[in-house]
């Protein structure tokens, strides 16, 4: 502390912390008037300054318990600002369990994963008589079996929440300790943004960064390459990715050909990133591809139109062999950037546009059907939380089978455009 | 007489505020807040529960906005039946909603800073108090040398937040105590915030029941009606309270 307290940098700020509090037209009193005492404050404005420079001095639960020999006065805040600015946090928040894990060779690893599912489980048959497909399309076709469809009361909100806790709660951390939150989602076609609205539902920090990113399927390995950028750069702290979306209820109203609409499901997965030295027994995120490559960016197109329409161009073969081939690209990447070869994977989670193409991706890639969780057969194509529930899928598996050991996981995803990403697990 | 089904019971200094649902027509509800004679709160012990119907011989009280719901009373007689916390809940749903701040009580809603409590200028508004559904809560408890409350952060519906409401719902604060008397030590408060939040919070968030009524104080003092959470359903559920020890 100041030998001059008053010389303190945090002096002045609290006086318009105070004066910010008191009733209208009443003068700031001197800085040795106890607030409470005089009358000026009652417990709910003292509070409101307790907050206030909660937020002022970057410290948790600031005057929690209010030391019993000192006066409430501006004077007595200003000071044990003063402390607590120069004190260790009494907590054991994001910054310090952060600043414990980091340290040289420190990596970013998977703290925790969870997913949601729609509640309503609706059988190929349904969706087939429901989109007017002929019948099998879907089942004997594209070999789908069930879909899990969002009941009324769920939404991209609260199924991004419920993974999110999971999550959390897997990791063991509270919702306040994350410091960043990152988004993605393709059918949350609203402001404020889907990452704005599951920050305010999951009541994080104020603190809290909050982007949403894009990339369609591809758009939960793009989430997870931001958010282990920010941790690189930060070197502390927890951030949360989200995937979410509700394509039935989306594609619905957007009137999209039934075709198209019919092959979609709703769900959401969320992970929690931390800092941890090496070794560390928890999965730890390698590094990340990603690109673009213009093939057959055509075979998708939703556009709205300027009558406010919307218009589809889907092209299902011509997408499903780009897709494919642009999958098999992202692995051989993924082998030359791991230096692992394809017969080490433990598994692999790609983005499943449907059950068939993905059983045929994993023929041409040489690899057993049971190496890939198979997400589309069960659930439905997830668009950008596809690859993350199958992720999640992978990491339980392995997680009962291997105590001990880190299997390698590979993530691969396509998205219209061509877009291309993934990233590996070990 | 009217009839009223108790939906709020409020901590109020040494007493207790009342509201209660009158049915306005088949379905929808009202909130009355029925004042004993010559005081605003009802004396300790107040024998009512939420969901309790009671008559009463209402009267106009000197209107304030926004607390326009106070009516003068003589007193309330329990007319014996009673609705459980599902039906009572469903009669809030059909009562004063919102699912946006500025709908609550139809006027602006000021704030000081981000993280501390927010209020209302006395002669503003329409009604002080307000239901909306619940989107998260979590708790935090804060120690004065002579008590100890709770306070709850919370975001309803649209995705509007408020970051420390205190919690003074009767049942709620009775619960605090109930949990505070478990734990000892300097780090008491932290391991009942912990029990709170984890515990706690998942009964609530998992519960149909999931609903808040946030209520406005009377801004006497300082010129600010401070928003407080009157009700919080469920309410707290004994065998939750086992768990602390």
């Amino acid at each position: 502390m100041p030998k001059d307290w008053e010389e303190s940098r945090f002096a002045q700020p609290i006086r318009d912390i105070v004066l910010k509090e008191l009733p209208a037209k009443v003068a700031l009193p001197d800085d040795e008037s106890d607030l409470v005492v005089s009358g000026l404050l009652d417990s709910m404005g003292w509070v409101g300054v307790l907050t206030a420079i909660e937020d002022l001095t970057q410290t948790a639960d600031f005057g929690n318990p209010w030391p019993p020999d000192r006066p409430q006065s501006i004077r007595a805040l200003v000071q044990l600002a003063d402390e607590s600015a120069g004190a260790a946090r009494p907590r054991d928040d994001a910054e310090t369990r952060g600043q414990a894990l980091t340290g040289d060779g420190r990596q970013v690893v998977l703290a925790g994963w969870g997913f949601r599912l729609g509640s309503l489980e609706v059988s190929a048959d349904e969706v087939e008589s429901e989109c007017r497909l002929p019948p099998g399309t879907l089942r004997k076709g594209a070999g789908f079996n069930t879909f899990r469809h969002a009941a009324r009361d769920e939404d991209h909100v609260s199924l991004g929440q419920s993974a999110a806790e999971a999550a959390l709660n897997a990791a063991q951390i509270e919702a306040s300790d994350i410091a960043a939150l990152v988004t993605t989602s393709s059918t949350f076609l609203a402001l404020p943004s889907f990452g704005a609205a599951l920050h305010a539902r999951l009541l994080l920090a104020e603190s809290c960064n909050v982007l949403d990113v894009g990339g369609a399927c591809a758009g939960l390995i793009n989430a997870l390459q931001a958010a282990t950028s920010h941790l690189k750069v930060q070197g502390r702290g927890f951030a949360l990715v989200v995937a979410s979306e509700v394509h039935t209820r989306t594609l619905a109203s957007l009137g999209a050909p039934g075709d198209f609409r019919g092959l979609f499901a709703d769900g959401a997965c969320a992970f929690v990133l931390g800092l941890a030295e090496t070794p560390s027994k928890a999965p730890v995120i390698g590094e990340f591809i990603s690109g673009c490559s213009g093939s057959e960016a055509s075979a998708l197109e939703a556009t709205l139109s300027p009558d406010k329409s919307f218009e589809f161009r889907f092209r299902g073969e011509a997408l499903g062999r780009a897709a494919i081939g642009g999958l098999l690209r992202v692995v051989e990447k993924l082998e030359r950037l791991s230096g692992r070869s394809r017969s080490e994977l433990a598994m692999l989670a790609i983005h499943e546009p449907n059950p068939r193409l993905a059983a045929i991706f994993a023929r041409n890639a040489q690899l057993s059907e049971s190496k890939l969780p198979m997400v589309s057969r069960a659930y439905g194509n997830l668009g950008s939380a596809t690859c993350g529930v199958g992720l999640c899928l992978a990491l339980d598996r392995l997680e009962k089978d291997a105590a001990g050991s880190r299997p390698l996981i590979f993530v691969a995803a396509v998205a219209p455009g061509l877009l291309w990403s993934g990233t590996y697990f070990h | 007489m009217t009839e009223l089904i108790i939906s709020d019971i409020t901590v109020m200094g040494r007493g207790y505020c009342v509201i209660g649902l009158e049915q306005t027509s088949p379905g929808v509800f009202r909130s009355v807040r029925p004042m004993p004679p010559a005081a605003y709160a009802w004396r300790d012990p107040f024998p009512g529960r939420r969901g309790d119907s009671v008559v009463a011989d209402l009267s106009p009280a000197p209107q304030v906005a926004p607390h326009t719901e106070d009516r003068q009373s003589q007193g309330l007689k329990k007319a014996g039946r009673r609705l459980d916390e599902s039906q009572l809940v469903s009669a809030l749903r059909h009562s004063e909603v919102a699912a946006r701040s500025e709908d609550l009580f139809g006027c602006s809603i000021h704030s000081s800073g981000s993280r501390g409590n927010c209020w209302v200028t006395p002669g503003e508004g329409f009604r002080s108090i307000c239901g909306c559904e619940l989107g998260n809560i979590r708790f935090r408890i804060v120690q004065y040398a002579e008590r100890t409350v709770l306070r709850a952060q919370l975001v309803i519906a649209a995705g509007d937040r408020f970051e420390s409401l205190p919690v003074v719902d009767r049942e709620w604060a009775a619960a605090l105590q109930r949990v505070m008397a478990h734990y000892r030590g300097p780090q008491a408060a932290f391991a009942a915030e912990r029990f709170f939040n984890a515990f706690i919070r998942r009964e609530l968030m998992r519960s149909p029941n999931r609903f808040a009524r946030i209520g406005l104080a009377r801004g006497m003092s300082d010129g600010k009606c401070w928003l407080m959470l009157d009700s919080l359903f469920p309410q707290p559920d004994p065998a939750w309270f086992q768990m602390a020890g």
